[in-house]
């Protein structure tokens, strides 16, 4: 056990470190002053066993404290480790304790409740434990350079601070037990350069194993330009049963069937895109064909609703009433945009909350909607429906009848087969192929599509249609859109949840991920409409046991978690919130302040009471033995007072006896430290004068508990 | 005269042109019983030079000379020089201010440590060398320094060591309102030294430093002494703790005291009066007592309340 303490400013500089990369700066230099202010100044206090570990149950108590609002602020229970970077903060307590205390080590079972019982055990037991002592500098000084690696963001610039940091360490050991300085400084950067060896290396095989994992995975993505499916994979599909989005609908709307999430226009190896067409140099679209809501003319944010509309020129849509549907769900925070689902014909969206000035809606020439760096990752907010679509651009484009020119023989092949050509109708060619799937073709999520790897993804359509015909939605989702553009019909892939899950005691629609769902839009009579040929037994093929008591303990939790932090986030909620907490946290800091206060020493001159070397046979006067007696009226002589300036208080209570005490006194003084004296006669006088006080004594008044 | 007369004319005396200052005049005036010299640190205006002109005026045949201490002051503006004569040919020694019964010197931490060493030397030694030769300093050489505890701007701070050849340091501090109601009536009309006459002569002065040493003090006091400054030893917040100087020295002002209070043996009363004065100057602080406020006083004074007196 280490009973060394780190040699002076260390831990200061590891702090300062730590706050410099964790972008905590100003707490690092704090903890810092308070750390190395105990070499600048002689407060000390007197700790006991129990104060240990009531800094010990302080820094476990900051610890939760620290998860706790972590937890309400929406992390999630994967991210925890995060919170090791806050450790030298929640420890810190115990470190000051063992710094401003006047132990320099505190006992090892300050941290176990057991290994405290037990001893307290064995010492009733009548066995004499001493428990082990531990000087915890140099774990603390660790956990902060840990915790600054957790964080780390530089690593070239961590790795020569923690160098530094670290030589430092040794060479103040090393000392102690005297080195040759050049023998150790060679030694040393060795040392450093080995472990960066081994640094490097470590990170090149990670790399190296990340590469090979993200290439055996199938790596789905789905964000609001580009969806990378599963088309052309192996292995099975797998998707969590955890709810992604709860949609509450007006009374009026019996159902909601499918929710859009994403649409995308341009097809190549298995991966669906959004490619902005020519924009306008004159009109609302960014470069990347986004609408965003701060450009629309007359926006009318000021009640809070946002809509959007395809034409500068379109009257403002009118709305009005309650909300058709109102949805609460988790984006990625991680993710700089996220597309939220929509219902068809959304006209507006509104009640998203005081979201702040950089997040925003955006929406693109296909009716993608996302939100663009929300408050929190919870979101929830209402749809208002018009009775057309006005997110979408109205006129297909020459994008919406591209067909790959890798997959073009095989769909030509099946279009010739079902006897579909150009000049058909929308409808007609649904018809058909709705058929055709649904006869021909068994939806899986099993993806056995043989001899397919890297290569033949450019094929993967074509190998469905004809040879292997079976797969999921994504599948029959392309191919119909393929199909359909193949007849000269401009259609898109959009991929969104089909909603089909409700919650009776809720009250609400529950749409989880394994409801995710891929289908086309196709351009029909003047407008867009959803067109879904993927076998309708796919829904039960994907049905969930909801009586399972794990998916609901699960979602209980999870859906408690949501509401709380919904209700956190309201304005009215937010100030009482943070009201409440600095209220806590203030009183426990100022009682622990005040507690710290009235206990303090300074560590200087309370040591041991040095006494003079009294020489034997000292002649005491009858006045030093009155001394009881006159304390019971003036209180005990303090230790340093010489008994004739004591004796003197008695003025004080009874001014007649001056006349008594300054000749008692003298004459005390005299017969006590004159050596040279007459001793009988100046005794005899002291006597008297003693007798005399003695009477008078006993006529004053017996000390209160002033002195 | 008899030494308890001299003390007790001598504290009249510089009493009557110092108001107010009781207490620090008969340390100052034990001090020179003791034949020791005194540091003052004190604010300008305080009555420092006063305080010495009415010593030296109180002592009939007693020199008096005053140095004002400047960064360019050269140790032969202290000592003397020897300067050569045109017509004999020879050189002569012109003595300097040194040479003298009672010694003022101002504000001495603003001279070079040279020019200060060479007025320590005397100090210590009661002798002066100059250009090899030893002078002696016989009589009465009383040595009052003076320093400004507020500016620090270009001064030499004595070094520890040197601090250690004051007996005494103290300070004068300002007198209460009523007191200082009193300076200004008493100068109205003209310098009370302007009135000054001398009580006692040189010769009284040296009987009286020579009676100090026959005041009695007991085996059990010595011990007391020797208590305090020993604990000043052992302690973390002290980095030079007092010397066996600082006992000599606390023993001999005590002596001095006891005979100003009329006494001839010493009480511990007078000891612990006194002690602060005689040991807190040559403490050295280390900077985190500083840091924290800790002072040679108050370091001084907790030793006195922990320390057992004698009873």
């Amino acid at each position: 056990m280490s009973l060394h303490a780190p040699p002076r400013l260390l831990t200061g500089l590891t702090l300062l470190f730590w706050g410099g990369l964790t972008g905590n700066a100003l707490l690092g230099l704090m903890a810092a002053i308070l750390v190395e202010a105990k070499s600048w100044t002689t407060l000390r206090w007197d700790f006991t066993k129990t104060s240990y570990i009531k800094a010990w149950h302080f820094s476990v108590l900051a610890a939760a404290l620290l998860s706790i609002f972590a937890w309400l602020n929406g992390m999630k229970p994967g991210e925890l480790h995060t919170l090791f970077i806050w450790a030298p903060l929640t420890l810190l307590p115990l470190e000051l304790a063992q710094r401003y205390g006047k132990a320099t080590s505190i006992p090892l079972n300050t941290f176990s409740f057991f290994a405290r019982r037990k001893m307290k055990h064995d010492l009733k037991q009548g066995y004499h434990i001493r428990s082990r002592m531990i000087n915890i500098g140099y774990p603390y000084l660790a956990i902060t350079l840990l915790a600054t690696s957790v964080a780390s963001k530089d690593e070239l610039l961590h790795f020569i601070s923690l160098g530094l940091i670290l030589g430092v360490c040794l060479f103040f050991n090393a000392r102690k037990n005297g080195i040759r300085p050049i023998a150790w400084i060679v030694a040393f950067i060795l040392l450093i350069a080995f472990s960066y060896a081994g640094h490097w290396a470590i990170f090149k095989a990670y790399q190296y194993y990340q590469k090979g994992l993200s290439a055996q995975q199938n790596g789905r993505y789905t964000s609001a330009n580009e969806s990378r499916t599963s088309i052309g994979r192996l292995g099975k599909l797998k998707l969590s049963s955890k709810i992604f989005w709860r949609a509450q609908i007006k009374d009026e709307i019996t159902s909601l069937p499918l929710v859009r999430t994403a649409t995308y226009h341009h097809y190549a190896r298995g991966v669906w895109k959004y490619l902005p067409d020519k924009i306008d140099p004159e009109g609302l679209r960014d470069q990347d064909g986004y609408l965003s809501e701060t450009r629309l003319k007359g926006n009318n944010m000021a009640n809070n609703i946002r809509y959007f509309t395809t034409h500068s020129n379109t009257a403002e849509p009118n709305i009005s009433g309650e909300p058709d549907v109102k949805i609460i769900g988790e984006v990625d925070s991680s993710v700089y945009a996220n597309p939220i689902p929509m219902p068809h014909f959304t006209s507006g969206i509104g009640n998203l909350g005081s979201e702040n000035s950089e997040a925003s809606l955006d929406c693109n020439t296909l009716g993608t909607i996302r939100i663009t760096n929300p408050d929190h990752h919870i979101i929830s907010y209402s749809v208002w429906r018009g009775n057309r679509s006005t997110t979408e651009v109205d006129a297909p484009a020459k994008n919406d009848l591209r067909v790959p020119m890798q997959e073009s023989p095989a769909i030509k092949r099946i279009c010739a087969q079902l006897g579909l050509k150009k000049g058909m109708t929308a409808q007609q060619v649904l018809i058909r192929l709705k058929s055709f799937f649904s006869t021909e073709f068994t939806y899986t999520t099993h993806l056995t599509t043989p001899k397919l790897d890297q290569a033949n993804r450019w094929t993967a359509i074509g190998l469905f249609l004809e040879k292997t015909r079976a797969g999921h939605c994504e599948y029959f989702a392309t191919a119909t859109t393929l199909i359909l553009r193949e007849c000269g019909i401009p259609a898109r892939y959009c991929v969104g949840f089909a909603v089909n899950e409700y919650d009776t005691n809720r009250n609400e629609w529950v749409i989880r991920g394994k409801h995710a769902h891929a289908w086309c839009r196709v351009w029909n009579k003047g407008q867009w409409e959803d067109a879904d040929l993927t076998p309708p037994s796919w829904l039960a093929m994907e049905q969930i046991n909801t009586a399972s008591w794990q998916l609901k303990l699960s979602d209980w939790w999870q859906l408690l978690r949501e509401d709380f932090l919904i209700w956190r986030t309201r304005d009215e909620n937010k100030m009482m919130v943070s009201i409440a907490v600095i209220t806590i946290v203030g009183i426990l800091l100022l009682w622990l302040i005040w507690r710290l206060w009235k206990s303090r020493q300074h560590g200087s001159n309370r040591g041991e009471t040095t006494s003079y070397l009294r020489p034997e046979n000292i002649h005491l006067t009858p006045l030093n033995k009155l001394e009881p007696a006159i304390s019971r009226k003036i209180g005990p002589r303090p230790n340093g007072q010489p008994l004739g300036r004591w004796v003197m208080k008695l003025e004080k209570i009874d001014p007649n006896l001056s006349h008594l005490l300054h000749p008692l006194t003298q004459a005390h003084s005299r017969l006590r430290f004159d050596p040279e004296i007459n001793q009988a006669r100046l005794e005899q006088e002291v006597s008297q004068l003693t007798l005399k006080l003695k009477k008078r004594l006993k006529q004053l008044p017996r000390a209160n508990k002033m002195t | 005269m008899l030494p308890f007369e001299t003390a007790h004319q001598l504290e009249t005396s510089v009493c009557t042109i110092i108001r107010g200052q009781e207490k620090v005049i008969r340390n100052i005036l034990a001090c020179m019983a003791a034949g020791g010299h005194v540091l003052l640190e004190d604010n300008p205006g305080t009555g420092k030079t006063t305080l010495a002109k009415a010593i030296a005026g109180s002592v009939k045949q007693a020199a008096f000379s005053r140095i004002q201490f400047t960064p360019d002051l050269l140790p032969s503006d202290i000592l003397g020089v020897s300067i050569l004569n045109q017509k004999t040919s020879e050189f002569k020694f012109h003595p300097g201010p040194v040479f003298t019964d009672i010694l003022l010197a101002d504000e001495i931490n603003r001279a070079s440590p040279r020019t200060q060493s060479a007025l320590l030397e005397s100090m210590a030694e009661k002798q002066a060398t100059i250009e090899g030769t030893c002078y002696d300093l016989n009589g009465l050489f009383f040595v009052i320094a003076t320093q400004n505890p507020v500016e620090f701007r270009g001064t030499y701070p004595l070094p520890e060591a040197q601090m250690d050849r004051f007996a005494m340091q103290c300070s004068l501090g300002y007198v209460t309102a009523k007191e200082e109601a009193e300076i200004l009536a008493t100068q109205n009309e003209g310098h009370p030294l302007d009135h000054l006459h001398a009580v006692v002569t040189l010769d009284d002065i040296l009987e009286l430093q020579s009676a100090v040493s026959k005041v009695r003090i007991s085996d059990e006091l010595r011990h007391y002494i020797v208590a305090l400054t020993n604990a000043t030893r052992g302690l973390e917040n002290v980095r030079l703790s007092a010397s066996p100087r600082a006992s000599l020295a606390l023993m001999k002002i005590s002596q001095a005291l006891s005979l100003f209070e009329g006494r001839d043996f010493v009480t511990p009363e007078t000891i612990q009066d006194i002690a602060p004065d005689v040991i807190a100057h040559r403490l050295v602080m280390s900077p985190e007592a500083k840091f924290s406020g800790m002072n040679g006083r108050a370091t001084i004074k907790d030793i006195l309340e922990k320390t057992p007196a004698p009873v």
